[in-house]
Formats: structure tokens, C-alpha cells, sequence
């Protein structure tokens, strides 16, 4: 009975077959640019750290009585120092986001310029899972004592020592002898989430991880809200708001620890001139709830998705309007199948086969496009260029969006069709 | 009498009809919408630049690690533009800080906002010491800089100490409405206590690109601030130079040279000297693929639309075949048959177009209430349904005329 349905949906197909291209260009059309505007969203809001963000929490100090603001998590240096010194025995670190020039030790010039650093404290590599390669850690010791250490990528090691070992090696970093004690392994969070601030997308991972009591009184540069782009020799620095903290995994008690400090913090946070002090509230939120507060994802981006959403709309409603004229063309042809025995549930399965064949073909033209679409996206040097790619979850939601895109555009014009009273269509002929 | 017979039999066929104002209502937000887009894409590439033509060049931003120094100086920023006015040619130099379509590599993002009051704008911060000088700006009010309004330092004391600004034209009027903007005092970026520190407007000069021309805040593509600065601990910097249209060319041959001499960079070709129209052009690039690709969405709305309206209303005229003909036989002239189908086609398309706008103007507004988006305009709407309504003209003219050619003999006939 299927393979008749079939049969006689090709015989349908065959015979109109302007109006089949057209349902099937239109599907691919809206299926394509739904697709690469849904994929290039799906990427730019995916989890940074795959099954760690909804256990990784940061702190943020707004006023009372005032929404969230995208700057009350940063702290200055001496502030977040505090704060883990309070809270020993609590995964976290305190992280500042830098760059600067870095170079080899024996080199006045650093070869490498505006080199991304993140200035943290021991627990970093625990708190953001960062794999090491080779080496350790440093010790919370080194952080009290500013040893001059470092962990650098493995990108950033081979650029420097090719082949040779990096561990043990001198690197100068802005300015300054630290010794690398460890290298860690590409990790590339798919956003810079720890470093977002104002809605500016970033993906740039740290090569060189150091103390934070190392790199104050470097040649770096650290852009925070409160001092933009202040170098961290200044001497106004260590009153710059830079430094946000994160905690991985808290347990119940130790989130009322927490809390209990940062209100401390809170509480003493230095009162400029032009602040009318209202008192701190301390709300804790995890990786998500940050991003969103930071508007990591575009605000166009949204509205690309609502447009794309309503082109395919638009499309599916045109093939929606092309094949239910061209059932109701076959009313008498479709009287004659009934007169003749056909169930409804017959007829209505033709018809739906016949839809649904032409939305395959559409989501078989759409797969070209989209990868044509995502081609165009990445020429545009994007920040997110190389996030946006076809892979097996794109496959499967475009598979699901064809078969509902063919349900959508068939079942009602195949019930209208299947409605058709015999009787009437053969006497009016 | 006639229309509400129209009416009546488009009642009692309802199927197309709704289809027909499903596509519109869906074609009439997307076209809206992309249109918007366009527009915000297509602004800073049509914008006029507000320099003068043939005489500006950009040099993009210097690393004080070219010298192999961590920070460039106050007194290495005299020499540098001291050299450079003394190229024949050269008519004004500035050194500078978040400069037009950010060449020094920083973007000065400030919300500048009138002393207490909430106006404010969204604006960029080009820091310099001559910078409306050398960009060739036209003071329209008030004065320049006088030399002991200066900032010197570090870009921090930008935020601290400067207490005179210059703003563009279009920034000075959203700001300050019809007012002079002379005098009167703002903040860089909103603060909470009324009585902190705040900027005098000295001056208003003619508008010119903002340092951020794509991504956000594209919309204002006027809003500049110019900020009194002497660069001091800076580790890079990029230059602008005015010439004269002749000589500009032999400038910026010579630029690098004198510039890497003055700097002491031994690294030939480090320094990229570059025409401002082609820094614009090399910018803008993006947006102009972006709005290629609008522009073609636009057209495939338009087409998918037409053709979707053709098919249906022929599938229509077809079906009624034998009515047409009666009424024919009845008396009905041509041309009535002929006004039937575009009438009938404009109430639709007109009702579709309606909900369309009620629809896309809720989704707005809910858009509005969560995210930064800008809204389509009254101006877009009202296009966008009388494109709409042309559309709907265009598609059920061949329809109509072949209903109209319905000869009356057809109503003895069965068809």
C-alpha cells in the first residue's frame, strides 16, 4: 500500500513539475537560512566549559535595590586577595585578564607582542580544569611569596623553545624573569568567559598563566571597567577594579561562607567621592547567568534569528499554498479514486507521501546552502568564524526541521484533500 | 454593493485567501526587518566621512615595542610630530587615542551624559592632542583647546582629569536638543552622584565618523567626542596627518621613514601608513558583503512572495471559471471582472499587511524590553505595506487579466 502511495506521489510530482521545483527551491530556501543563523546562535551561546559551567560561580556586589550591573563583579587586587585568604579550603581563584609583550630571557625586545595573560592565583588550573601537559601547578606559597613562575600554553612554548623543553626555561614577561614551571595543554573555552565584559566577543585563550602578585608591577596591560587600559606599573592600579572571582563546586556551607565574605567585602568596598554609598547585596551566579548579564551572545544575533524564523515561516506557508492548489486541482481525479474505493485514509497518505517527498528534496538542496551560507559567514573574519562549522547536531536538526517542515506544509492540504466528498466531484463532471 | 459581494465569495472560499495573508503578514516582518538591517549596515558605507577629501592620513597604531620599549613617552610624541611637520606638504599633525575607525587599535566607548539629567548617547572618545585639527573638522561653536586644558599621562587620566570636551554636531544635538551645546556640562559616562567631577563643552565641530563604524552602536555613526590629550606612558599610539591634496601622496611615502627616524625604530616597514578613504574602505568591507547579502534576502522575500501569490490566485481564477463566466453572460464588463480580482487581492493582502504590522510591532516592542536592538521605523512599516500591497498588484495581474478574458459562453458550457 506505501510503495502505491509512493508511486502515485511520483506520478503526482511528474506531472507538475514547475510547481514541485518551486515547493522544493522554497523549502531549501527556508530551510538554509533558518539552519546557518540557528547555527552560528547555537554556537555562540554554547557552554564555554561543557558540564562545568552550571558548577562554576562568581560573585558580584551590587548596590541594593539596583539591577545587576555588567561591572560589580570586579574586584581590585587587594579585594580579591582578601577574599581567598578567607576562604581557605574553597576551590577558587581570583583571575585578571592582561596582555603585554613576552619574549625569551635573553632578548631586550619581547618577540611576542600583546600576548594574552591571565594574572590568577594557584587554584586556577583546578577551578577552570585546565589539563597541564607537563609540570605543575604553582603553590599557594608562591602566590604569598610572588614567585616569579609561570604555566604557558603549548603553542606558546614551541614558538619559543621549538623542540626543547620549556620547563625550567627563564621567559621574560613584561619586562620581567618568571620561570616556567608548567605547560599546559590547548585550552580553548569556546568563549573568554572569564574575561567577558561589555558585550565584546572574545575568544583569544591565555598563553602564559601567572600569579597575580607577580604580574602587579609588570609592564602589562589589563583592561578594566573602572581604569581602562591601565598598565599594571601604575601606581593607581591596585585601586582598579580588575579582578573577578570563581569557585568550582561549592558545597551549601561553603556557599554561606561565601556569601558571609563577600558581604564582608562588600561592606568595605572604598567609597569614591562620587558614590552615594548605598550598601552592597552579594548575589552568586554561575557561568551562564554571567554571560547573560555580560551579553556575550550579539543582541543582532537575536534578531537574526526572529527574521530567519519568519522567512522560513513565509516559505513554508508558499508551499503550503502551492501544493494545496495543486490538490485541489485533482478534486474530480480524487472523487473517481474514492467513487472507486480509496478510504480517505488512503488518499490522505498519498498526499502526505507526496509532500513529504518534496520536503526531503528541499532539505537535500538546503544542505549545499547551508554550507555555502557558513562559507560566507567565515569570510567575513569573524570573531566566532571558526565555531560556526556542519557537524552531526547540524545534520540531525536539519533532518527534524525537514520532517516537521513537510508535516507543516502537507497535512492540511492532504486533509483537505482526503475530504473531498465522492459524489459531488464525480457529478460535477 | 459590488465590494461587499467580493466579500462575500471571498467568505466562502476562505483556504487561499489565508494563505495568501499568512505569506504576507510573515513577508511583510521579514521585509521589515532586513530592510532595517540594511539600512544599519549600509549607514557608515554611505555616511559622508565628514574629512576632507584627498588629504587625511591614518597611520595604524605604533607599538612601543618596535623601539623595544615598554611605553612611549610624552617628549617621543613631540619629536615624532615635530619630524612630520616638517615634511613639505604636511598641514597638521595629531598623535592620538581611539581614533576614527579605530586605528590606534583601542576603542574609546563612552556614554556621554548630560550633568544631571539621564539624556545621554552613545559616543566614541577620540583623544589627541590636535585631533579636529588635523581630521579637518569645522569648529561650528565656541573655541579649540587652549593649551592649559591638556591632559597629559596615561589613558586613565583621561577618565580622571579632562575637563574639556568637544562634541560633534549630531552628538550636540542629541544631547542638548536645539540648545547650544556650548558650555554646558557633561560626564564621560553616567555617574550617580550629581555633584562629581564634570566636563565643559568648549566647542562643536562638524560631524565626522565615530572610531566604532561597525558592530555595535552602529547607529550613530556621527557620535564622536574629542578629548584634549597629550599621550604620556602609552604603549601605543597611531597618528593623523592633514596634507595638502597634491603632496599627499609623496607624504605618505615619506611618512614611515621620518616617522621610524624620529621614534628610533630600527625595523624597517613596521609602520602602515594608510589614504583615510581606503582605512574606510578596508573597514567597511564587512558591511558591505553583509549588506549584499540583505539585499539578496530581500529580493528572494520579494520574489517568493509574487510567485506565491501568482500560483494561488490562478489556481483561484481557474476554479471560478464557470462563475466568471456567468456573470459575464449577467452583463459584467470586462474590466469589472477584471477590478473583482484586484480588489479582492487588495483586501487581502491589505488585512495580511495589517496584522503583519500589529505582529511585528509586539514582537518589537518585546525585543525592545530585552535586548539592545534597533527598531524598525514608522517610515520602514509603512513602506514595507505599501511593498507589500505593490506586490500583491504585480502577482494577481496575469491571474486577473486571464480572468477577465473569460468569454460568457463559457457559463452554458461544463468545464
Amino acid at each position: 500500500m506505501f510503495g502505491y502511495s509512493v508511486n502515485l506521489a511520483w506520478q503526482g510530482v511528474k506531472r507538475h513539475p514547475r510547481s514541485s521545483a518551486m515547493a522544493v527551491v522554497v523549502m531549501a530556501l527556508g530551510l538554509a537560512a533558518c539552519m546557518t543563523v540557528l547555527t552560528v546562535f547555537h554556537a555562540l551561546a554554547a557552554d564555554p566549559l561543557p558540564g562545568r559551567s552550571g558548577v562554576l560561580t562568581t560573585v558580584l556586589l551590587p548596590r541594593h535595590g539596583e539591577a545587576s550591573n555588567r561591572t560589580d563583579a570586579t574586584l581590585s587586587v587587594d579585594m580579591a586577595q582578601r577574599a581567598l585568604g578567607q576562604l581557605s579550603g574553597v576551590r577558587m581563584a581570583a583571575v585578571i585578564p592582561a596582555n603585554g609583550g613576552v619574549g625569551l630571557a635573553d632578548t631586550d625586545t619581547p618577540s611576542l607582542s600583546n600576548v594574552d595573560i591571565l594574572a590568577t592565583t594557584s587554584n586556577v588550573g583546578e577551578v577552570f580544569d585546565i589539563p597541564l601537559i607537563r609540570g605543575r601547578w604553582w603553590s599557594a606559597q608562591d602566590d604569598a611569596s610572588a614567585t616569579p613562575v609561570a604555566v604557558i600554553s603549548q603553542r606558546l612554548a614551541q614558538r619559543l623553545f621549538g623542540s626543547t623543553s620549556a620547563l625550567g626555561q627563564q621567559i621574560k614577561v613584561g619586562g620581567k624573569l618568571v620561570r616556567v614551571v608548567g605547560v599546559h595543554a590547548p585550552w580553548a573555552p569556546s568563549l573568554r568567559f572569564y574575561a567577558q565584559l561589555d558585550a565584546v566577543y572574545d575568544r583569544d585563550p591565555a598563553q602564559v598563566i601567572m600569579p597575580m602578585s607577580v604580574a602587579s608591577g609588570l609592564s602589562l596591560y589589563s583592561s578594566s571597567t573602572s581604569c581602562p587600559s591601565v598598565s599594571l606599573t601604575n601606581r593607581d592600579w591596585h585601586s582598579c577594579s580588575a579582578a573577578s572571582l570563581w569557585a568550582y563546586d561549592l558545597s551549601p556551607a561553603q556557599r554561606q561562607r561565601l556569601r558571609a565574605v563577600a558581604k564582608d567585602i562588600g561592606a568595605h568596598l572604598p567609597v569614591a567621592s562620587n558614590d552615594t554609598s548605598l550598601p552592597r547585596a552579594v548575589k552568586l551566579l554561575n557561568v551562564d547567568g554571567w554571560l547573560r548579564l555580560q551579553r556575550a551572545v550579539p543582541d543582532s544575533m537575536r534578531a537574526y534569528v526572529w527574521v530567519a524564523l519568519s522567512f522560513l515561516a513565509l516559505c513554508l506557508f508558499n508551499a503550503a499554498g502551492v501544493l494545496a492548489a495543486r490538490f485541489m486541482r485533482r478534486g474530480s481525479e480524487l472523487g473517481i479514486r474514492r467513487a472507486l474505493g480509496a478510504s480517505q485514509r488512503d488518499v490522505f497518505a498519498q498526499h502526505l507521501v507526496e509532500s513529504g517527498a518534496l520536503a526531503v528534496l528541499g532539505g537535500a538542496l538546503a544542505w549545499p546552502l547551508i554550507l555555502g551560507g557558513m562559507d560566507l559567514l567565515r569570510m567575513q573574519q569573524l570573531a566566532y568564524g571558526d565555531l560556526v562549522r556542519f557537524d552531526i547536531g547540524t545534520f540531525l536538526a536539519l533532518c527534524l526541521a525537514t520532517l516537521i517542515t513537510g508535516l507543516a506544509v502537507g497535512v492540511y492540504p492532504a486533509w483537505r484533500a482526503a475530504m473531498v466528498p465522492p459524489a459531488l466531484q464525480v457529478k460535477q463532471n | 454593493m459590488a465590494g461587499s459581494i467580493m466579500l462575500k465569495t471571498l467568505r466562502r472560499n476562505g483556504f487561499m485567501p489565508l494563505l495568501v495573508m499568512a505569506q504576507v503578514i510573515f513577508a511583510l516582518v521579514v521585509l521589515v526587518n532586513v530592510g532595517t538591517l540594511l539600512r544599519q549596515q549600509l549607514a557608515p558605507v554611505l555616511a559622508d566621512s565628514g574629512v576632507p577629501p584627498g588629504q587625511i592620513l591614518m597611520t595604524k597604531s605604533i607599538s612601543a615595542d618596535l623601539a623595544s620599549r615598554s611605553l612611549w613617552k610624552a617628549s617621543d610624541v613631540k619629536t615624532a610630530e615635530h619630524a612630520v611637520k616638517s615634511i613639505p606638504g604636511v598641514q597638521a599633525v595629531s598623535v592620538g587615542a581611539g581614533l576614527p575607525m579605530m586605528a590606534s587599535g583601542l576603542w574609546m566607548h563612552l556614554l556621554p551624559t548630560v550633568v544631571g539629567s539621564h539624556i545621554e548617547a552613545d559616543a566614541d572618545g577620540f583623544a589627541g592632542d590636535d585631533v579636529a585639527n588635523a581630521l579637518g573638522l569645522r569648529l561650528l561653536a565656541g573655541s579649540q583647546f587652549s593649551p592649559d586644558q591638556l591632559v597629559r599621562g596615561g589613558l586613565d587620566k583621561v577618565f580622571s582629569d579632562t575637563r574639556a570636551v568637544m562634541l560633534t554636531q549630531s552628538l550636540a544635538r542629541q544631547l542638548f536638543a536645539h540648545q547650544s551645546a556650548v558650555g554646558k556640562r557633561i560626564w564621560l559616562l553616567p555617574k550617580k552622584d550629581p555633584n562629581a567631577p564634570a566636563l565643559r563643552v568648549v566647542g562643536v565641530v562638524s560631524n565626522t565618523l565615530r572610531g566604532a563604524v561597525v558592530g555595535h552602536g552602529t547607529h550613530k555613526t556621527y557620535n564622536a567626542v574629542i578629548l584634549p590629550y597629550q599621550l604620556d606612558d602609552f604603549p601605543q599610539v597611531a597618528m593623523i596627518v592633514r596634507a595638502t591634496p597634491q603632496r599627499r601622496d609623496a607624504v605618505a611615502k615619506q611618512l614611515p621613514g621620518v616617522l621610524e627616524s624620529a621614534l628610533g625604530i630600527d625595523k624597517p616597514g613596521s609602520i602602515k601608513v594608510m589614504r583615510y578613504e581606503d582605512l574606510r574602505e578596508h573597514t567597511l568591507h564587512g558591511n558591505k558583503v553583509a549588506a549584499l547579502l540583505l539585499a539578496v534576502v530581500l529580493l528572494m522575500v520579494g520574489v517568493v512572495v509574487i510567485l506565491g501569490i501568482t500560483g494561488l490566485s490562478g489556481f483561484w481564477v481557474q476554479k471560478r471559471i464557470r462563475d466568471i463566466g456567468v456573470r459575464r453572460a449577467l452583463g459584467a464588463r470586462r474590466g469589472d471582472i477584471l477590478r473583482q480580482y484586484q480588489f479582492e487581492n487588495l483586501a487581502v493582502v491589505g488585512a495580511g499587511a495589517v496584522i503583519g504590522v500589529v505582529l511585528g510591532l509586539l514582537v518589537s516592542v518585546w525585543l525592545q524590553t530585552h535586548f539592545e536592538l534597533a527598531k524598525p521605523s514608522w517610515l520602514a512599516w509603512g513602506l514595507g505595506v505599501l511593498l507589500m500591497l505593490l506586490f500583491g498588484q504585480l502577482a494577481v495581474l496575469g491571474p486577473a487579466l486571464r480572468a477577465s478574458r473569460v468569454p460568457p459562453v463559457v457559463a452554458t458550457r461544463a468545464v
